[in-house]
């Protein structure tokens, strides 16, 4: 996995033409789109996500591509789920949110015309808000400070020199030594939250200046 | 650039939420009653009423406890016989171990419990202690999620609106974390006899429970095999891991009456409503603990870790500033 991704960066950085549109040094970028969790299995596996990232960075000169440290800051929300609980025939109902906030490095890869490919590598923290109600009980709720590192890939547009739209896909996963999710073990998932990951898919507006 | 500095700066040194001690799977047992009608106090209970012994795995947190992170909440949905089928009964008993002593009951404004029956969706009893007791026997705290605890407990519940009428009676619980306290005592060589506020556990770089006995860290892939130092974490094949099968929950149980159906693995099925059969035994003859707040970790390595992110960006941005002049 690891060499054809090395083999992928380095054809890019060989074939990457120069930027057809002028490069800035910082850029504003509001996302929103769709979170995917993996990690539950009996939970509601998609969620709404928006944020905005922010990057500052330039280029190394007779170099193409483009490095940008980023912060990102963003709001996962999977709602009110009513999950049915087989082997004692009831129903709870499990709320989670999350909120993201990592940083690292991107790489700017200019493809063809106005077109750019992304790469991101990065880390940060996930911090996690659940809670648990069912008929008759008290509602439980915890929050978590999760370490998460992420990587992504994504594409945009160049329309102007000071705007751009674009598609851009995360990746990120707890690397914390976990025994289990709270809520995963009342419920008794069989994925119990021990591997806890989420794939971030969003539409991202860039704003170059 | 020096207008970017304190935004970068908010996101990089915002300060980490603190861990909690537990994080782990475990068993609840003890005998039930069901008392429709009238309540006798717990000391008038006659013995040969009709107990049922009920056990099931349970799952202990600090995050959910209402005390924060020197809490515990333990939440286990337990499936009993009663005459007319059979029905769950849900136990939340939340724990204020801060100041905890073993063999000593918890005092009252420590402990909160809830308890409730059902059969599916319907609600057959709601309760809360009106009478209990909670003791531990056993307690390895934790700087994460490492800690274990052993204790017992009795309570009697009733519905403080009235709602439904008896009350029901938990006697002779016993509940302990997987793996026990004893269990993290052999993996780890925390000698039986050490004297208290001196030792914490906490996870190792693949999930093995390390002794921290001098309130410095380990350091991941160390060699360190002294006595007193980062047991189970050199990297060898005899350092244990966390949720090792084997064993039964109960360790240092030589009774008998533990509880069977300990399959280890670290499962989280607080809610699987089965697991630990028989029950109605306790876990006795627990070794002492160590009992005393966390301490600050320190170290060098673990100082440059915690800032590395931090040394990065300020390395990034003198760079830039550098590319910028020229």
């Amino acid at each position: 996995m690891k060499k054809p991704s090395l083999l992928l960066i380095a054809g890019l950085l060989l074939v990457s033409p120069a930027a057809f549109a002028g490069g800035s040094h910082f850029l504003f970028e509001p996302f929103t789109g769709v979170t995917f969790n993996h990690g539950f299995s009996m939970e509601n596996a998609v969620g709404f996500e928006s944020g905005a990232l922010f990057a500052v960075g330039g280029k190394l000169k007779g170099f193409p591509p483009r490095f940008y440290l980023y912060v990102r800051a963003s709001e996962s929300i999977f709602g009110d789920d009513e999950v049915f609980i087989d082997n004692r025939e009831a129903y709870g109902t499990v709320s989670r949110a999350y909120t993201r906030i990592t940083g690292g490095l991107r790489v700017v890869f200019p493809i063809v015309g106005r077109l750019r490919l992304n790469l991101e590598a990065g880390g940060g923290t996930m911090l996690s808000r659940n809670r648990y109600g069912e008929a008759g009980m008290s509602e439980v709720s915890y929050d978590e400070d999760l370490t998460v590192f992420e990587t992504g890939i994504g594409l945009n547009y160049r329309f102007f020199e000071w705007l751009s739209l674009g598609v851009m896909y995360n990746y990120s996963y707890v690397t914390d030594t976990r025994n289990c999710d709270l809520i995963a073990g009342f419920l008794g998932e069989r994925q119990d939250g021990r591997e806890l990951a989420w794939s971030h898919l969003n539409v991202t507006l860039g704003l170059h200046f | 650039m020096k207008r970017l500095l304190p935004l970068v700066l908010c996101f990089a040194l915002a300060p980490a939420a603190a861990r909690a001690g537990f994080n782990t799977p475990g068993i609840i047992d003890f005998d039930w009653l069901a008392e429709e009608v009238a309540c006798p106090p717990l000391a008038d209970l006659p013995a040969d009423a009709p107990w049922v012994p009920a056990a099931a795995q349970a799952v202990f947190g600090s995050a959910a406890s209402t005390f924060g992170a020197e809490g515990v909440l333990i939440w286990a949905a337990i499936p009993l016989e009663a005459p007319d089928g059979q029905r769950v009964g849900i136990l939340q008993i939340d724990l204020d171990l801060a100041y905890a002593g073993l063999g000593t009951s918890l005092p009252v404004s420590s402990i909160r419990a809830e308890y409730v029956e059902k059969r599916g969706d319907e609600v057959l009893f709601f309760g809360t202690p009106a009478e209990g007791e909670v003791w531990l026997s056993d307690l390895i705290r934790s700087f994460e999620e490492a800690g274990a605890v052993l204790g017992h407990f009795e309570f009697l519940f009733d519905d403080p609106e009235g709602r439904y009428p008896g009350c029901r009676v938990l006697r002779a619980g016993t509940f302990v974390t997987n793996p026990s306290p004893e269990k993290v005592r052999q993996h780890t060589y925390i000698p039986p006899d050490q004297p208290g506020g001196d030792v914490y556990v906490e996870s190792g770089c693949n999930g093995d429970v390390v002794i921290v006995d001098d309130g410095e860290s380990c350091d991941c892939g160390g060699d360190d095999t002294s006595g007193s130092g980062c047991e189970g974490d050199s990297g060898s094949e005899s350092s244990s891991c966390e949720g090792d099968s084997g064993s039964s929950g109960c360790e240092g149980d030589s009774g008998g009456s533990g509880c069977e159906g300990d399959t280890g693995g670290a499962d989280c099925g607080g809610g699987g409503g089965g697991g630990c059969s028989g029950g109605g035994g306790g876990c006795e003859g627990a070794a002492r603990a160590a009992v005393a707040p966390p301490r600050p970790r320190g170290g060098p390595i673990r100082l440059v870790s915690r800032f590395f992110p931090e040394i990065v960006v300020f390395g990034f941005i003198t760079w830039m500033r550098r590319r910028n002049r020229r």
